[in-house]
């Protein structure tokens, strides 16, 4: 695998991305509706009461707020990179055909998503920090880090499914799970949601170096699956006798018209 | 033709399903040489083509060809928020070639098919027959000498179809071997040989029938 050509993958996509104004418009303001739809529902009076008397699932509720916004952001990105990977795939023969290896095509394009997280990360990391007092560290690396997951879940999807539709489904469905499973181990952004916990300081959170450890994991584990069905969907069948190449085209002007 | 031997195929079948589209299509391409594969809607001919080139496999048969091909598919692979030279350095690059030179050899080729002079518009913003010449651009970019275009001229003007078949005989010229799936049969006076394909499997190379569907 040759990182240059995946740089060189990494840089056009991020162009193409670039131009798709209203895209990345849908992928900034997405978790901000998603966070922004949970912090601004009102609280029945009995729920207020309820939640007056016991701090800590005050802390969990209101933890769940911001939870809601990086599955969001996990949601947005994860359609990115399913759409960065089929709205490629025409171009993936010629590609494939001209040199480049799979592995290389695939990586540069989780490098272009994963710059896209990057951009995101922070912006979205600030809004919920001037409205709540947590660990900006922490909370910048856990919305990162769904991010990061949630580019890998895109990148599987767009290798097991044919088309955007499907792939889109496949996203909504795994999201989904994410944010009804309960317990929410084993879960994709189980690392992200307890770094979170960490950051607001609730009692029983994993411990940062885990909780990255797992979301890493995780997310290579996603990444190699998705890019053995991918190089196995695209993969070009070699001849089978390779013939020699005694002279060059000779392309010298003289043989071209006029 | 006395050129050496770019692309051979023996004995290739390939169905789908319980379909038979290709049975038995054997056939050399030599350098210097151009071939046109022809038939009706249905026959096979882009199957064939995707098999030479390696995008799709057979069900039995062997295919032997120079390492490198020439591909220009019928349905054009193109990026629709990049320009013209972006596709051309993205190619470039998996040929191995830095951006400098891949610029210079795709600049040469969009020039050599009348792309617009200077044209900086990303792929979306482009016609029909613009998209298609990028499109063998980025297909001829490996100067490989075994070119294979499926239909090519899509969209392309009376005039720049008309260079197309003047390319077909420079790339020839340059010792090319060139295989053309096309439908134009009042073009066939300018190919060497002509392979027939007929629905079913049957096929003919030169009239001359090969094998019984």
């Amino acid at each position: 695998m040759n990182l240059r050509r995946s740089l060189t993958v990494a840089s056009m996509h991020a162009r193409d991305l670039g131009r798709r104004r209203l895209a990345l418009a849908i992928v900034i303001l997405l978790p901000m509706v998603f966070y922004f739809f949970y912090e601004l529902q009102p609280v029945d009076p009995v729920t207020e009461q309820l939640l007056a008397e016991n701090p800590t699932e005050a802390a969990a509720a209101d933890m769940w707020v911001v939870a809601t916004g990086a599955i969001g952001l996990g949601w947005a990105i994860a359609v990115a990179a399913l759409f960065v990977m089929i709205g490629s795939r025409r171009a993936d023969q010629s590609l494939l055909l001209a040199g480049y290896r799979p592995a290389e095509l695939l990586v540069g394009r989780v490098l272009t998503v994963l710059g896209l997280t990057a951009v995101v990360t922070p912006m979205f990391a600030v809004v919920i920090r001037s409205q709540r007092d947590l660990d900006f560290l922490l909370l910048a690396a856990a919305i990162g880090l769904s991010g990061v997951v949630a580019a890998t879940i895109g990148v599987l999807a767009a290798a097991i499914v044919p088309r955007e539709m499907e792939g889109v489904l496949l996203i909504i469905g795994v999201i989904g799970i994410q944010m009804t499973a309960d317990p929410q181990r084993w879960m994709p952004l189980w690392g992200a949601g307890e770094l979170l916990a960490r950051s607001a300081g609730l009692p029983g959170a994993a411990s940062a170096g885990a909780a990255i450890l797992y979301s890493l994991v995780y997310a290579a584990v996603l990444l190699a699956v998705g890019i053995a069905v991918w190089s196995r969907r695209v993969n070009l069948r070699p001849p089978a006798r390779v013939l020699p190449v005694e002279r060059p085209l000779d392309v010298s002007p003289a043989r071209r018209p006029t | 033709m006395d050129g050496p031997v770019a692309l051979s195929v023996r004995g290739v079948d390939k169905s789908y399903k319980r379909r038979q589209v290709l049975t038995n299509v054997s056939f050399d391409v030599c350098r210097g040489e151009a071939l046109a594969i022809v038939g009706e809607n249905g026959a096979g001919k882009t199957t064939l083509l995707r098999i030479c080139a390696g995008v799709l496999g057979a069900d039995r048969g062997e295919i032997a060809r120079v390492p490198v091909v020439a591909y220009c598919p019928q349905e054009s692979g193109l990026i629709e928020h990049l320009t013209a030279a972006e596709h051309v350095r993205y190619v470039g690059a998996g040929l191995g070639l830095d951006p400098e030179r891949a610029a210079a050899r795709g600049a040469g080729l969009l020039r050599w098919l009348r792309f617009p002079d200077g044209e900086t518009a990303t792929v979306r913003e482009l016609s029909t027959g613009t998209r298609q010449k990028l499109n063998l651009t980025l297909g001829l970019m490996s100067e490989s000498p075994l070119i294979l275009l499926d239909e090519p001229y899509q969209g392309f003007d009376r005039g720049t179809y008309e260079n197309f078949w003047e390319h077909v005989e420079t790339w020839q010229q340059q010792g090319a071997a060139v295989v053309v799936v096309t439908h134009m049969l009042a073009e066939l006076y300018r190919v060497n040989r002509v392979l027939e394909l007929r629905t079913g499997g049957g096929w003919t190379l030169d009239g001359v029938a090969e094998v019984a569907a």
